[in-house]
């Protein structure tokens, strides 16, 4: 009878020992916890399930109950809020983010089931896609909405200082101001003209293939036809009907216009400083010993020239996430854009190629978090994860042998673009 | 279902209605109609809710989003919103749909006389033919209509300037085209409805300027609502440069956010999946361009901005505009007040202006017929123009109550000896406003006026408003050779006003 008892008895506590875990898994509660629950509570179960009178004897009784207590309290320090943590609802994420980033943070599976394991939520009505500078000015405009913001995903440091000064000045705090993914400015030309442009050596062929980059030009020759003084014929192009000019998105919109807009600017200004503006032919790289960055007030033949530029332009796009339509249109063989957007186009559509240019901007993607969720996120993005699932976007922070131009002010850049 | 084929209506002047929770209201411009079926069955799929489709230009489409009265647009061309509402909140929420391009076409007789069938014609060519008369243009309404405006752009780069400023958009530099515009062969507010009106008349020296793919390629008939018009001479697809391109999108313009990712991703983002076919077949219908094409740029948004605010001061013909009202008994109701709403659009300038309606050169005569009489609404001759137009508003508004009898024909005829006495250089444009319950009001005296007014190249529009006896409208329109624009019912009096007032303005 005993024996049987003592069978009936193993066999209860081994089932217990196995279930319990199991059960408390599925709850929510950790491995570690579920394991040390279950042990702890079929041993008790052993012990107590034992004959009577051989526990008072051996005060095993004692025991078991110690180790029933021991197990309580484990569930009540670590499987209660762990349980409670499963079934809470993930917490949802308010914020801005600039067009282009806008596919990858809300509708990438992965990122989904990372945010998911943080316990964060972000949907189309808490997230709004808006170019950085719509950003700055809707924060501008808006201050009431403003408080419930646990983000924004901006541009480059500039902007995102800007937003910075202008959140502050509501009396909201900036926990984080970081950058993210590094997104070089590239050309994204037609690739026909862009071996007519080898062939005629207005570009040069760029033998460092590994991110797609075929060609590489001077950014000062480039910004130097930019002015406008010469015709696309000049340089072997003779479909082209209008004087040239170079597809970017809208500066007073995006920040990929306001950058497009400060490369070119600067270079301009160095070429005003070395008094390289009026020289005939093209000038190149070669002529600039050091870069400048822009001044915070921009000089008027600079901002003049600059009028003219978006005028032989043509339209500009909201956003740098919508430039292909106009690449696709042909009125333009070249787009002033991020490397990140060059690379989707190059993908999606085998007529275009990219073209590192020989000095550049980094968009460092800034972030600024307002809240605890803000800033969880935020280490989403950073984390080699995200990153990982950033590459299939095109951000694969490509290197190169460009220089890189210094970053000017935000004073600066707001006078250049006029955004406000 | 052919390329060419739809269900959906150009002409379907439904009012337009505030998306609801359970309707989902999509507008399509004429050219997106061969994509209505799927745009309807996937939206219907996404979201289990009904769908009401409004087929309209694509400019006025756009302004219907930017007020917010439609879920989603496919329209003609991607710039739109950033011209009407550049700080809409779904801007960005957008796609190219296909692309394809203005073509020109010509008789295919006249085509080789010209030497056009064989070579890329220039633009210069192309303007300098139209300016001389020796071709007439067929084109829509630029202010309405993506086709007729992307046309005129055309147009105003050759006689302007090809890298176009605001600022070199004025009344002086656009006169060069007012010839063009105040002498067009066929004009139509859709791109849809002129390739009907041409398939019925096309007259050798007409250059028509359609979308590439409403044209049969091998130039033997035109498409219009799903069928295929034969047409009575062959004509000739026109090479020309620069090219015009340009590229329809859709824009989700839900503030529903749920309902926002419904539509972009299961039914905008699948269109293509849903038909291969159909998007195939547009490829093939817009080939790439000859190798002898140029190509430019799209102007900034200012510019588009400016040419459409130019358009009706600067380019076409001024208009007198008489409007004879039936303000009988039987007006009264939602009709006669949709009227008024029309009038107070049209009048007032600063409407008109956001109706880009606006000359200030037009000018107005309003003839009242009620009871036992007809009355033109007096007016100083000495004010400007502007307070003309808004004591005429305030005298319609205020003192004239629909009342007694129909004398239709003392209202025709006191309208008629109105216009005859315009001067001869503006277009007489003649409005009947009237819900046709009357006895037939054609007498020979009437004949005699009106045509003495055809001499003078006068149009009769008669407009149905109000709760409409159909056969009798358009028996009298048979009767005097005017063009009738009757609704089906009262609710949509102020669509057909709006038609017939922009189809006066060109």
């Amino acid at each position: 009878m005993h024996r049987q008892q003592r069978l009936l008895s193993q066999i209860a506590s081994s089932l217990l020992t196995i279930v319990l875990p199991l059960l408390l898994r599925l709850l929510g509660v950790s491995w570690i916890n579920a394991i040390a629950i279950g042990v702890i509570v079929g041993l008790a179960g052993l012990i107590l399930t034992s004959s009577l009178s051989r526990r008072v004897q051996s005060f095993s009784t004692w025991i078991a109950y110690l180790l029933v207590a021991i197990a309580a309290l484990l569930i009540v320090l670590f499987g209660i809020p762990q349980i409670k943590e499963n079934f809470q609802a993930p917490e949802l994420v308010y914020g801005y983010v600039g067009g282009e980033r806008y596919d990858l943070l809300l509708r990438n599976n992965k990122v989904k089931q990372l945010l998911l394991n943080a316990d964060l939520q972000l949907t189309e009505g808490t997230v709004t896609k808006k170019g950085s500078i719509s950003q700055l000015k809707f924060l501008q405009s808006s201050r009431t909405s403003n408080q419930s913001l646990d983000f924004i995903w901006t541009g480059d440091a500039p902007i995102a200082e800007g937003g910075k000064q202008l959140i502050e000045a509501q009396g909201k705090r900036v926990l984080e101001n970081e950058a993210t993914l590094s997104d070089p400015l590239v050309l994204v030309v037609n690739k026909a003209d862009a071996d007519t442009l080898v062939a005629n050596k207005f570009f040069a062929t760029q033998s460092f293939n590994q991110y797609g980059f075929t060609h590489t030009v001077d950014t000062v020759k480039l910004a130097d036809l930019l002015e406008g003084n010469l015709t696309w014929k000049d340089i072997g192009l003779n479909q082209y009907a209008s004087v040239p000019g170079v597809i970017m998105s809208n500066a007073r919109k995006s920040n990929g216009g306001v950058m497009a807009e400060t490369l070119i600017g600067t270079v301009w200004h160095n070429m005003s400083l070395g008094s390289l503006s009026d020289k005939s032919g093209l000038q190149t790289s070669a002529d600039i010993s050091q870069f400048q960055p822009l001044p915070t007030t921009t000089p008027p033949n600079i901002a003049q020239k600059m009028k003219q530029l978006r005028l032989r332009s043509g339209f500009a796009e909201s956003t740098s996430s919508k430039i292909r339509v106009q690449l696709e249109e042909g009125g333009n063989p070249w787009a002033l854009t991020y490397y990140s957007v060059g690379k989707q186009i190059t993908q999606a559509n085998s007529n275009f190629t990219l073209v590192s240019l020989s000095h550049t901007l980094i968009n460092s993607n800034q972030f600024l978090s307002f809240s605890e969720q803000g800033s969880k996120l935020l280490q989403i993005i950073q984390s080699p994860e995200f990153q990982a699932v950033a590459q299939e976007y095109g951000y694969g922070n490509p290197k190169g042998n460009w220089i890189v131009l210094p970053d000017p002010s935000y004073e600066a850049v707001r006078s250049l673009t006029g955004i406000f | 279902m052919g390329i060419n084929s739809c269900q959906g209506n150009v002409e379907n002047l439904s009012s337009p209605s505030f998306s609801s929770s359970n309707r989902i209201h999509i507008g399509i411009s004429s050219e997106n109609l061969i994509l209505e079926p799927d745009i309807k069955s996937l939206t219907q799929q996404a979201t289990k809710k009904s769908v009401e489709i409004t087929a309209k230009g694509s400019v006025s489409l756009t302004e219907m989003a930017c007020k917010g009265e439609l879920d989603a647009i496919a329209i003609a061309d991607e710039m739109w919103p950033s011209i009407k509402c550049p700080e809409a909140s779904w801007i960005d929420t957008s796609d190219s749909l296909y692309q394809t391009r203005i073509q020109f076409a010509l008789p295919t007789k006249t085509a080789q006389q010209l030497g056009w069938d064989q070579k890329t014609v220039t633009r210069q060519e192309v303007l300098a033919a139209l300016k001389s008369g020796q071709l007439n243009l067929a084109t829509t309404i630029p202010t309405y209509s993506n086709s007729g405006y992307n046309t005129l752009l055309w147009l105003t780069r050759e006689a302007v300037a090809s890298n176009l400023a605001p600022e070199q958009i004025t009344p002086g530099s656009l006169e060069p085209l007012q010839s063009i515009y105040q002498n067009l062969a066929q004009k139509s507010e859709s791109t849809s409805y002129l390739a009907e009106k041409l398939a019925q008349k096309w007259q050798p020296n007409t250059l028509a300027a359609l979308y590439r793919f409403l044209y049969a390629p091998d130039g033997t008939a035109l498409y219009h609502k799903g069928q295929k018009l034969p047409l009575s001479e062959p004509v000739t697809l026109i090479e020309v440069t620069p090219a015009i391109p340009v590229t329809p999108t859709w824009f989700v313009t839900t503030k529903d956010e749920v309902l926002k990712q419904k539509l972009i991703e299961e039914k905008f983002k699948s269109l293509e999946s849903k038909n291969p076919n159909t998007f195939k077949q547009l490829r093939q219908l817009n080939p790439p361009y000859d190798a002898s094409v140029a190509r430019e740029t799209t102007p900034v948004a200012p510019v588009h901005r400016q040419l459409l605010a130019n358009f009706h001061p600067s380019i076409r013909q001024k208009r007198w505009i008489v409007g004879i009202i039936d303000a009988s008994g039987s007006m009264k109701g939602d009709g006669y007040n949709q009227l008024l709403a029309a009038f107070e659009q049209l009048l007032l300038p600063k409407n008109a202006q956001a109706n880009f309606l606006y000359s200030p050169y037009d000018r107005f005569d309003l003839v009242i017929y009620q009871s036992n009489t007809a009355y033109s609404i007096p007016y100083d001759q000495k004010l400007n123009i502007g307070e003309i137009r808004y004591n005429l508003w305030q005298s319609l508004s205020t003192q004239v109550r629909p009342k007694g009898g129909t004398p239709v024909d003392r209202g025709l005829l006191t309208g008629f000896q109105t216009a005859l006495d315009i001067p001869t250089d503006y277009k007489i444009e003649i409005f009947l406003f009237t819900d046709g319950r009357f006895n037939n009001p054609v007498t020979p005296e009437l004949l005699n006026f009106y045509h003495q007014l055809q001499d003078r190249d006068a149009e009769l529009t008669i407009v149905g408003a109000g709760n409409v006896d159909s056969p009798q409208l358009q028996e009298l329109a048979g009767k005097l050779d005017a063009r009738a624009i009757i609704s089906q019912d009262s609710s949509k009096t102020l669509d057909e006003l709006f038609k017939a007032f922009r189809e006066a303005q060109i």
